[in-house]
């Protein structure tokens, strides 16, 4: 089972370590393979490496995508962190 | 690239001695990491995982204590690091490449890293400084826990080499056996700089500070290091080589005759004897210390039991014990910890913009005060074994010192209390390496038994001048006359008090300042080990009354370049017979 979603970065520092960190350890919980995907760059949402090196910074867009039985759970657990601005502020 | 024939480069002669070698090249910022191929690759594994999971444990005893100290959110900037430390694509991935690369560990596992990095962007160089900042802290930790696994990171060098790099971190030096690196060259750092101290202390040859170094250098080329001039020869032509041999010869011979020298008194042709003792980083080097005829060690700088994390009572004891024993019957000036709070804490989020004036050492320990409160237990337990001064870095405001005092008492009637031995009278003094410091030394002098002045530091302070910058380095004068007669006033101000005034920075190794600290009235000297007997057969060269009148004489001057003039002319004519130190000056 595929789902996917887009999402905008808002929260203002972007995609740095501790953000990265909540996406990996969130991600793990579920069984799904779950993917970040930034203009051409696709990366494992599981990796921190991964999520890091997209280096997505506020506005840019990033797409999740998750391939597995719970893969429609994943992606909201994911997206709701994005929106939630990871509790930065 | 083609080799470059007989290209002579200029630095900064940063440790002294001549080293003639085929050339390592180090390309990355800090870490030492050479690529070799092991036999052994399931012990290479284990090897792995164990480091992983050693600073897995690390990082998460660093979290915890912060935790204890600031917000939690703080804290989760370890999330990142310990998840770095499960990410399969890059653990699997070294595993791998192990395995069937037969790599060693450290060169694994940093490639990979880097690999994965630039699969996804090609530009390295924004990867390390700009996102992966508390990563590359993380690589740093595997790296020198697979070092403390393995017999050493240099293990996969065969023969002895020099070493070139952009800059090379002291702790790396320190753990470059000498039999195999003979010598280091450096894009960054000065005279002065930490790397030069190291080098300095392990009698490796070193010239810093030499911009485009490594456009020059290809792997395997032979080069010529020479430290007391602070040239680099990059593949020599025979009239080249010949001539460094030959030098390097009579360096060689020269030391010998030196550390002859080690059981003579640094005492003046009239009968005035100074106490000559040594600056040391780490406990072995209290041995070369007495082979090359300390008294006692002057300063022992503690940051490097600090590196990973921060130490029990019981490690510091130890250590600070075997120092005190080792010394006997002379004594050991033991600093607290010189460190900035990022540093320190390992947590960049505490990282100044400007350092040296930033949050470090006893502003540090002010307010984080168990860090200190268990330095001075051990240093006072380790008292009841030898003589132990303490001694404080960085004092800027007497209220620092007055609330230091306050801490020792406190931790002395802790340990009465507990039954513990030390020593009573324990002798606490200061470091004047802050200007407000030597201007006021007055009036600090009523609160301490000793000054140590800290010329390094108080001549980048005075001159506002960072001495590890090579476009402002020729800025960096320690003979200027503002830093002397800074020098002067905190002399005067001890012996009005009655306290003894020594001085601890690099200084006091310098050929040229020596007539003029003796004239100064220095009570003691305390150099990097190495130079102790140089110093010594110059001071056995001088009459006090010649340096009272060159103090004097120097002091009347304004400007730096004059007194440095005025001081070689001096040293020409005094020191005729010894030819190798003219050649340095």
């Amino acid at each position: 089972m595929v789902y996917k979603e887009k999402i905008k970065v808002i929260n203002s520092l972007g995609l740095h370590a501790r953000p990265a960190s909540m996406i990996v350890q969130v991600a793990s919980k579920y069984d799904s393979e779950i993917t970040l995907k930034k203009d051409d760059v696709k990366v494992n949402a599981k990796s921190i490496m991964g999520v890091m090196l997209l280096a997505a910074e506020k506005g840019s867009e990033v797409e999740i995508e998750a391939i597995g039985d719970d893969s429609k759970e994943a992606v909201v657990a994911v997206k709701e962190l994005f929106i939630r601005k990871f509790d930065e502020e | 690239m083609i080799r470059k024939r007989n290209k002579i480069l200029r630095g900064i002669p940063s440790s002294p001695g001549i080293s003639l070698q085929r050339v390592i090249l180090h390309e990355g910022e800090e870490n030492l990491i050479f690529k070799y191929e092991v036999s052994d690759v399931e012990r290479e594994e284990k090897i792995f995982n164990k480091a992983v999971e050693r600073t897995k444990q690390e990082i998460i005893a660093i979290k915890k204590r912060l935790k204890a100290i600031t917000d939690p959110y703080s804290a989760k900037i370890f999330d990142a690091q310990i998840l770095f430390l499960e990410d399969k694509d890059v653990i699997l991935k070294t595993i791998n490449s192990i395995k069937r690369g037969k790599n060693n560990a450290a060169w694994a596992f940093n490639h990979i890293v880097h690999e994965v990095a630039l699969s996804l962007h090609s530009d390295q160089n924004v990867f390390f400084s700009d996102r992966l900042g508390e990563v590359d802290d993380v690589v740093s930790r595997v790296i020198r826990n697979i070092g403390g696994e393995s017999s050493g990171i240099c293990d996969g060098i065969e023969g002895e080499c020099n070493l070139a790099a952009h800059s090379i971190a002291p702790s790396n030096i320190a753990l470059c056996p000498g039999k195999k690196v003979k010598g280091i060259a450096t894009e960054m750092g000065g005279r002065t700089s930490h790397t030069s101290i190291v080098a300095k202390a392990l009698g490796m040859p070193a010239v810093t500070g030499v911009q485009d170094l490594l456009k020059n250098i290809q792997n395997n080329d032979f080069i010529i290091i020479d430290g007391s001039r602070g040239v680099v020869v990059i593949n020599p032509n025979e009239s080249t080589l010949k001539t460094y041999e030959e030098r390097a010869r009579r360096y060689r011979d020269y030391v010998k005759g030196l550390v002859s020298l080690s059981d003579i008194q640094p005492t003046t042709i009239d009968g005035h004897t100074i106490e000559l003792s040594a600056n040391i980083e780490l406990p072995l080097e209290v041995k070369s210390a007495i082979d090359f005829g300390a008294r006692g060690i002057g300063l022992f700088r503690t940051e490097f039991l600090f590196i990973d994390g921060i130490p029990s009572e019981e490690e510091q004891f130890k250590t600070y014990r075997h120092c005190a024993e080792m010394i006997k019957p002379n004594s050991v000036i033991i600093r607290t910890v010189d460190i900035a709070g990022d540093k320190l804490f390992n947590d960049a989020s505490l990282r100044d913009t400007n350092p040296f004036l930033g949050w470090r050492a006893v502003r540090v320990y002010i307010k984080e005060k168990s860090i200190l409160r268990t330095q001075l237990r051990a240093m006072l337990k380790a008292s009841a074994y030898g003589d132990i001064k303490i001694m404080f870095p960085f004092i800027s405001a007497i209220e620092e010192i007055k609330t230091l005092n306050d801490i020792l008492g406190k931790v002395k009637r802790e340990l009465k209390k507990e039954k513990i031995k030390y020593d009573e009278h324990i002798e606490v003094g200061i470091m004047v390496e802050v200007p407000s410091a030597a201007i006021l030394a007055q009036e600090f002098a009523k609160e301490v038994d000793f000054f140590s002045i800290g010329s390094n530091d108080l001549t980048q302070y005075t001159l506002a001048c960072d001495r590890g910058n090579p476009r402002v380095a020729d800025l960096f004068r320690p003979l200027h006359p503002a830093h002397l007669k800074l020098i002067k006033n905190t002399v005067d101000a001890g012996h009005s008090q009655d306290i003894w005034v020594g001085l601890c920075g690099e200084l006091g190794g310098e050929t040229l300042a020596i007539p003029l600290l003796l004239g100064l009235d220095l009570d003691e000297l305390s150099v990097c080990p190495t130079r102790i007997p140089e110093v010594k057969s110059i001071i056995r060269h001088l009459t006090l009354g010649e340096c009272h009148e060159i103090a004097s004489k120097a002091l009347s001057m304004a400007s730096a370049i004059d007194i440095e003039k005025y001081l070689t002319n001096i040293l020409k004519e005094k020191l005729k017979d010894m030819d190798e130190i003219l050649a340095e000056i």
